[in-house]
């Protein structure tokens, strides 16, 4: 330890002024208040003097003062500034608070943290206080409307269902838009997991301390290739020194569906039919009632209970957390049961310089999914039909459409009853996740200002489950050999792992008032499946299929080297830059390494002589930023090469009288490499009247380059017509604006309200090798009515998923012709020449509006959000418009939308269903959550802190749009799980 | 200070080894599928790569019906050759309307279609799949890498007949090509995979090199009937010799009709000959014991399934009031039917396009007690005699005069002879030919067109079309069942056995026939119209339907007679003087009108996909598209 004691010596020399006489010494420790552990490189200062000193690595300063002096300072970055006494002490212990204010000050930007004065990208932090309140399951909701630039969009209804996350629009068209998500430091990988609606919902929301969002490419940079959707760092709660506290919450939640898609009653339908169908058809008709949707769809319950324990065993910090979480679908038979285990432990060893941060997280969740082709079934389903039929042993005792003629007995195309598709259908699946990581920091005893940094994270998954419906269910009536019914299981184990390593150093060059901040690092990151195949088997015999090969093992992995160069000179001027090599094993050798650099630069204005003394400003920061990051997510792991594949059982080829299973080569694209994608952002962070009213602007510019993109192959010369290539360029523009005021702030009543807006102008410049006027675009988002057909296109000179439809004429009163449209390129006849570009799926505006009060013991909020310029392709109104709905077969009959009152549209058709009538605009406003809160006090003999809590999800939404919700992520409304308006009550103990 | 520099040592060295280590690790490889040298290592991997240059012909993927496609940007159902090949050759002429809207389908029949149709871009590729699956097994399959890879010996000279059999499948794939792209891109195995941009070939150039191709394959492929079940043989190379030569003139400028007698003869003696019953042509086990079929594509419901092919012939034809069990499947589709041309051609005693009498059938039995024009009589070659096809409904009939009632008949007694304003007449329903004398005031009725090729089904709307997407509108065809020749059903109720011929003897008759009317040489009027009477014999049960002389138009009819719904039609309207395009022939919905109209006549050549267009510079899209 000598080497510790010259740096001592060293830094005392440097920092302890020319002195005054001194008679005498005054020794001490300065601590942290919280946890106890010692503060390095706190300031002890005499007051109204210069004299002063540093403490230690363990927090001890030795400071000679003479007789007069009484009072010394003592001061540590982002702890509040103490006065202590020293007349008549010689030691003296002073534990300093951490500055409540400073706390959220300190931002995480991946690789490390740093001072928000000092940080130079435009970065978004959300921390627990103000997360999203109610019942919610999966974590990114807790940040939904509370961030600009960030679209979360939910999946829809269904328990543990998803959100789309969209952060400045997404850079990519047929690589991944998803953000790269980073728990507690360990990247996850985009990977699905069999068995769970969502990876996330994996995650309990009630373990998550901060959200940091990268939104600009000089912050997220630093993770290279998987960073052009921007990143979202999750940080979990840790444990602290002291008392051990517990927490015990319990919520219970009841999800209405309060919205059904308008169908004809079933005295409606009646008369339709009687007055437009033949006499056949109208035999078919019924005599029952069935309002079919109300009959798949109920309330649903949901409980939750959180309990968790944080403070330290003997001197090591702990939390643990657990949590149990029972939700119901909207949709019958639906379930999520999860289970959730947390333990995070702190501990610090050689004087604090050793520390080591040992997370896991591990969930067990069980879910029955209900079967999603019910919603659709019941929309369509005849309304004067009952649920049941006379024959109780047929179908499960379920009524279904028969064909005498058919050979199953059921009329083969016609939906089959949906009540009877959720109850014959068991589909559960069994899910175990497992997140860990050991972060160890080390600060080298013999150069403090260096720290080694180690990560070692896995992420394990195992998910199985079983599907089986009953040999009497229609759905899948003897669909072999004369059996029926499903007996399927499937299982995958993901695991992916990372380990990776970086220099920090660090440095404060009091001379020049400079801060210097380096890391340079090395990271691995493997990402592996194991997906086992199984037969297809029938309920009770009978195997279908068997599969070639009991599993496949897909995996792919990154190798990357990164550097970050911080340097702030005065707390006014910060600089930083950033480099990142990565190399990925789904690309040929010679394109497989690509750089991705950084720049960003900040002038904090505030800090300016001319502005210090303001009253009216209290911060102000120009922001200007330009980093390159990668995509290569959503494409292959080997298609580089073309490979062979072995044919499965039943696609082989007879010669003689024997089958022979065939290889059949793959498509490749050798040349293929990252997508880039090049950010420059301009911003402005303010804050008025003592902060009072803080705020920020961001304009930015996100090009694309280099798409990864489905394109045309020259016939001949690839296995596969079209591959993933690097063709094409696409810009997003916007502006982002987030405002904060705290209205009022007195000590028994406070009031904040917070406000963002995003504009986000996309378009897509090129999209072939050389420019091609006859090449419409890439077409895609499926729809129902008719197989193959698309009505979203990717063209040059475009929005991103735009809707390419026939021009749809009326007539005077307004109402749409069947089947006449425009004739546009005006060459006589109508064909998807004819088609064009109309409006896109992307709002072009969006906005959240946030309000928080307290009152005494109370408090209350909400959370609105609105898109605006949004549209929306109504597949419900598409296909059920028109009469031969009601009767496209022989078989059956069909329900079909009210809408047809507007159209009397006879026959449909393919260019109907594509007509731009049925575009509608989805700009709404969502109430996304009312919430009110009650500080009950102590209870439980004072032992216990009681808060209780209601609140209300999905409260209401105003909107023009006529289907079912105007935000469907994709754009086109088809069997869309209903949101349910969720009704929360929640207790909460803090003890 | 020891301490300290064990501990920089170790922080260094653990830097060190994360640092250094793992690059190689970006070599990853799949667990399950395997490079090129590993499947062609032995005989057994050629055989199974071999299989894909077949199985490209088949199915839509890799996975039969289960997803996988071989072909990207539409439905893997959709995406089989035949269903492709069919959509193009049928639906745009009088053989076949679909009454679904899938994008682009519609615009067959309409004949409006444009370069970005996912069906024609579909077909396009499907037949650039097979090529470059041949083309890659080709190039594998050569001498020097089957001796490098140490396979002698007779596995050695299988391999040399795979590879001219891959040649052929080839060299049938650019036939198409120029048949419906006219100047397709063009690669063969000489260069290697990926190395350089297709050349675009002209239709004449084309036609030179799939002749030649064909006529060098000869030789190396086995001898007529002596290949497995499935494989091509020299009949197969002959065939698709004869079908092209006949066609030589639309390709070429040229008339090779010589030589579509001498192809077409070399097939005609080697030992094939009519299935007897033409209505188990096209049936469940057409594989066993077929002498008629020469090439074909080979289906199983349980080992080679997709929802193409005759799944999708079969499927698609059944609707309205069929029943899905008479023909051994699940349920039918209710997309495709034929207009009432197809019905007309067999209807033999109709004089020419014909002018109706003054004669009507009215009645339950055809859905008309007077609101509708009547079923008309058309008139015979005996003056005062008519007669009438029609698809009875169960019920009662009459026969009334000039659409009016002042005069109608009946028959009193059921005595087959007609009394003015007498009892209704019965029928149970069916097809039904009514014959009519005038002069003597008897009727008679026979059940069913005599020619047994005539399978249709009258799903009560008759055989007019009034609106393309109601099944029942127009006859439906039920040609393909997945009944076995014994009446038991195939292996599957959803995928069907049935084999779809690619070449079959009748045609080989027509050809034969249609080339000696055409001026070729080395033939006779004699055997063609044996020829033609073989067909019909078959198709009469007897020879009352033989003809002792045929003009060219006959042949065009007898080819849809014999031939229809099998991929023929297009090609067959257009070499007869383009009644594919023109408005000299029309029918229902031809240019998206109902009494039909011609089209433009540059749309009997398919435009080259915009996807390849843009791709691939060399090519130059087919005038006016």
């Amino acid at each position: 330890m000598n080497m510790k004691k010259t740096l001592v010596a060293l830094l005392l020399a440097v920092i302890c002024l020319p002195s005054f006489a001194q008679d005498r010494t005054v020794t001490g420790k300065v601590t942290d208040a919280k946890d106890g552990s010692p503060l390095v490189a706190a300031s002890v200062v005499v007051k109204g003097t210069k004299k002063g000193v540093s403490t230690s690595a363990d927090g001890t300063f030795t400071l000679k003062v003479s007789s007069s002096d009484n009072t010394v300072i003592v001061s540590f970055l982002n702890y509040a500034t103490k006065e202590v006494s020293i007349k008549g002490q010689s030691a003296i212990n002073v534990a300093l608070t951490q500055n409540a204010d400073q706390l959220g000050d300190v931002v995480v930007i991946g690789y490390g943290s740093v001072r928000k004065k000092d940080l130079t990208g435009s970065v978004a932090n959300v921390s627990s206080k103000d997360f999203v309140q109610g019942q919610l399951t999966s974590p990114e909701q807790l940040i939904a409307g509370k961030v600009a630039g960030v679209q979360i969009t939910s999946n829809g209804g269904a328990p543990g269902s998803g959100s789309t996350i969209r952060i400045r629009g997404g850079a990519s068209l047929n690589a991944s838009n998803d953000p790269l998500i980073v728990i507690d430091n360990v990247p996850l990988s985009n990977n699905g997991i069999s068995g769970v609606a969502n990876p996330l919902s994996l995650i309990n929301p009630n373990d998550i301390e901060t959200f940091t969002v990268l939104k600009d490419a000089s912050a997220s940079a630093i993770y290279g290739s998987r960073a052009s959707n921007g990143v979202i760092i999750i940080t979990t709660k840790k444990g602290a020194k002291g008392a051990t506290k517990y927490n015990f919450s319990s919520q219970v939640s009841v999800g209405k569906v309060t919205k059904y898609v308008d169908v004809l009653s079933a005295e409606d339908f009646t008369v339709l039919v009687y007055l437009n169908g033949t006499k056949a058809q109208n035999a078919l008709r019924g005599t029952s009632n069935t309002d079919w949707q109300k009959q798949i769809f109920q309330d649903a319950v949901t409980s939750e209970n959180n309990f968790s324990a944080a403070g330290s065993i003997k001197s090591m910090p702990f939390r643990f957390s657990a949590a149990t979480l029972s939700q119901e679908g909207t949709l019958k038979t639906g379930k999520l049961d999860r289970t959730t285990l947390g333990l995070n432990l702190s501990p610090k060893f050689f004087n604090n310089s050793l520390k080591i941060d040992l997370n896991a997280k591990t969930s067990f969740s069980r879910s029955r999914f209900a079967d999603q082709g019910a919603i659709g079934n019941a929309v369509t389903f005849d309304p004067t039909k009952p649920v049941y039929s006379t024959n109780p042993t047929a179908f499960g005792g379920y009524f279904e459409w028969l064909d005498a003629g058919s050979t199953t007995g059921l009329a083969g195309l016609a939906p089959k009853n949906p009540v009877g598709l959720l109850m014959q259908k068991n589909d559960v699946s069994n899910v175990n996740r497992t997140i860990a990581n050991a972060d160890v920091d080390y600060t080298l005893p013999f150069f403090k200002d260096l720290r080694v940094h180690a990560n070692v994270g896995i992420d394990v998954s195992n998910g199985s489950g079983t599907i089986f419906i009953p040999g009497t269910a229609a759905s899948t009536y003897k669909r072999y050999n004369g059996v029926g019914g499903v007996n399927n299981e499937y299982k995958q184990e993901n695991s992916n792992l990372l380990a990776e390593t970086y220099l920090n150093y660090s440095k404060y060059v009091d001379n020049i008032q400079s801060k210097f901040d380096v890391i340079a690092g090395y990271a691995y990151q493997d990402f592996q499946s194991k997906n086992y195949n199984y037969s297809d088997r029938t309920a009770w015999g009978p195997v279908v299929t068997s599969p070639n090969f009991l599993y496949d093992i897909p995996e792919n992995n990154l190798v990357s080297y990164y550097g970050r160069f911080n340097y702030s000179l005065k707390g006014r001027y910060s600089l930083t830059a950033s480099v990142r090599q990565d190399g990925s094993s789904r690309f040929n050798s010679a394109n497989r390494f690509a750089t991705f650099p950084s720049f960003a630069a900040a002038w904090n204005i505030a800090e300016e002589s001319f502005l210090k003394q303001s009253k009216l400003i209290s911060t102000l920061k120009l922001r200007f930023g330009y980093g390159v990051t990668g995509q290569q997510d959503g494409i292959g792991n080997y298609d580089y090469l073309s490979y062979y594949a072995l044919s499965g059982q039943q696609g082989k080829y007879q010669f003689g009288n024997t089958f022979y299973n065939m290889y059949a080569p793959g498509g490749y694209y050798g040349g293929r490499k990252w997508e880039q994608t090049a950010t420059t952002n301009l911003g402005l962070d303010f804050g008025f009247f003592n902060n009072r009213v803080t705020g920020n602007l961001d304009v930015y510019d996100k090009l694309t380059t280099d798409l990864l993109n489905l394109v045309g192959q020259p016939a001949g010369t690839n296995f596969s017509n079209q591959i993933i290539a690097n063709v094409g360029d696409m810009e997003n523009k916007g502006a982002e604006l987030g405002l904060n005021v705290q209205v009022i702030a007195k000590p028994k009543f406070t009031w904040d309200l917070g406000f963002n807006i995003t504009y986000n102008e996309n378009k897509i410049t090129k999209l072939t090798i050389s420019p091609d006027p006859n090449y419409p675009g890439n077409k895609f988002g499926g729809i129902s009515g008719g197989v193959g057909n698309t009505i979203l296109i990717n063209s040059v000179g475009y929005n991103r998923g735009s809707f390419f439809v026939f021009q749809q004429v009326y007539d005077d009163n307004g109402r749409p012709i069947e089947n006449l449209f425009v004739d546009r390129n005006k060459d006589g006849i109508i064909n998807d020449k004819d088609q064009y570009q109309y409006q896109s799926v992307d709002p072009k505006i969006f906005l959240g509006f946030t309000s928080n009060m307290t009152y005494k013991k109370w408090d209350a909020g909400f959370v609105l959000r609105a898109n605006f310029g949004n549209y929306m392709y109504n597949n419900v109104y598409s296909t059920l418009s028109n009469y031969r709905a009601v009767a496209s077969l022989a078989t059956h009959l069909s329900n079909i939308s009210t809408n047809y009152n507007n159209t009397n549209f006879k026959e449909g058709g393919v260019n109907q269903l594509m007509s731009d009538y049925f575009i509608q605009n989805a700009s709404f406003l969502r109430m996304d959550n009312i919430h009110v809160g009650f500080n009950a006090g102590k209870v439980f003999k004072e032992k216990a802190n009681l808060r209780i809590n209601a609140s209300i999800q999905n409260a209401f939404i105003i909107t023009n749009y006529k289907g079912l919700d105007p935000e469907i992520s994709g754009g086109i409304d088809n069997n869309f799980y209903p949101r349910p308006r969720v009704f929360a009550l929640g207790l909460n103990f803090d003890f | 200070m020891k301490n300290n520099l064990y501990k920089v040592g170790l922080t260094l060295s653990f830097v060190a080894i994360l640092f250094g280590s793992c690059v190689k690790k970006l070599d990853l490889l799949p667990t399950n599928d395997i490079t090129a040298d590993v499947v062609y290592n032995s005989a057994d991997g050629y055989k199974k790569a071999f299989a894909k240059v077949y199985g490209a012909f088949a199915l839509g993927g890799n996975n039969g019906a289960n997803g996988g496609g071989d072909i990207q940007g539409i439905d893997g159902g959709f995406s089989d050759f035949f269903r492709l090949y069919w959509n193009a050759q049928e639906l745009p002429t009088d053989e076949a309307v679909v009454s679904w809207g899938d994008a682009g389908l519609p615009d067959f029949h309409k004949m409006n279609w444009s370069a970005n149709n996912q069906f024609i871009k579909a077909l396009y590729y499907r037949s650039f799949y097979q090529i470059t699956v041949a083309n890659d097994f080709i190039r594998q399959a050569s001498e020097a890498n089957v001796s490098k890879r140490g396979i002698t010996g007779a596995d050695a000279d299988n391999i040399k007949k795979f590879k001219a059999e891959a040649r052929f499948l080839r060299a049938y794939q650019y036939a198409v090509l120029m048949d419906l792209f006219g100047s397709p891109a063009f690669i063969t195995d000489s260069a290697a995979m990926g190395s350089q941009l297709p050349t675009q070939i002209s239709r004449a150039a084309l036609f030179s090199y799939v002749e030649k191709e064909l006529k060098e394959i000869e030789t190396l492929v086995a001898a007529p009937k002596t290949n497995e079940y499935g494989r091509v043989d020299q009949a197969a190379v002959w065939s698709l010799l004869a079908r092209i030569y006949l066609n030589a003139k639309v390709y070429t400028g040229t008339d090779k009709n010589t030589e579509a007698i001498t192809y077409s003869s070399k097939v005609i003696g080697a030992g094939y000959s009519l299935l007897p019953d033409y209505t188990k042509i096209m049936r469940a086990d057409n594989n066993i014991n077929n002498p008629e079929f020469i090439f074909t594509i080979n289906y199983d419901g349980k080992f080679t399934t997709n929802w193409g092919g005759t799944t999708f012939l079969t499927h698609a034809a059944v609707g309205g009031n069929m029943s899905a069990s008479d023909y051994g499947i699940d349920g039918g589709w209710g997309g495709i039917r034929t207009t009432k041309n197809l019905v007309n051609t067999f209807w033999y005693d109709r004089p020419g396009a014909g002018t109706p009498s003054k004669y009507g059938l009215v009645g339950s039995a055809v859905n008309n007690w007077g609101a509708t024009p009547d079923v008309p009589f058309y008139p015979t070659s005996v003056s005062g005699v008519y007669v009438a096809y029609v698809n009875f409904l169960s019920g009662d009939w009459k026969i009334r005069v000039n659409n009016d009632w002042s005069e109608n008949y009946g028959d009193n007694g059921a005595n087959l002879s007609l009394e003015s304003g007498g009892d209704n007449m019965k029928t149970t329903g069916g097809y039904t030919k009514v014959v009519l004398n005038a002069n003597t005031l008897t009727y008679s009725t026979s059940f069913g067109f005599p020619d047994q090729r005539a399978q249709f089904f009258n799903n009560t709307n008759g055989m007019e079309i009034n609106d393309i997407g109601d099944f029942k509108d127009g006859y439906g065809i039920t040609k393909f069942k997945n009944i076995k020749s014994d009446g038991s059903n195939g292996s599957d109720a959803t995928q069907v056995d049935i084999d779809m011929p690619i070449f079959r003897l009748a045609e080989m008759y027509l050809i034969y026939a249609e080339a000696v009317k055409r001026g070729g040489t080395g033939g006779s009027d004699a055997n063609a119209i044996s020829y033609i009477n073989k067909l019909r014999t078959r198709a009469f049960g007897n020879n009352s339907g033989n003809v002792t002389s045929y003009s060219l138009n006959d042949i065009l009819d007898e080819r849809a007679r014999e031939l229809y719904w099998e991929g023929f039609r297009r090609t067959d309207l257009i070499r007869f003087d383009d009644k594919f395009t023109t408005s000299t022939y029309v029918w229902p919905w031809k240019g998206d009108v109902k009494a039909g109209k011609g089209v433009e006549s540059w749309r009997k050549l398919y435009p080259i996909p915009t996807d390849d267009l843009t791709a691939n510079p060399n090519l130059k899209q087919n005038p006016n598209y």
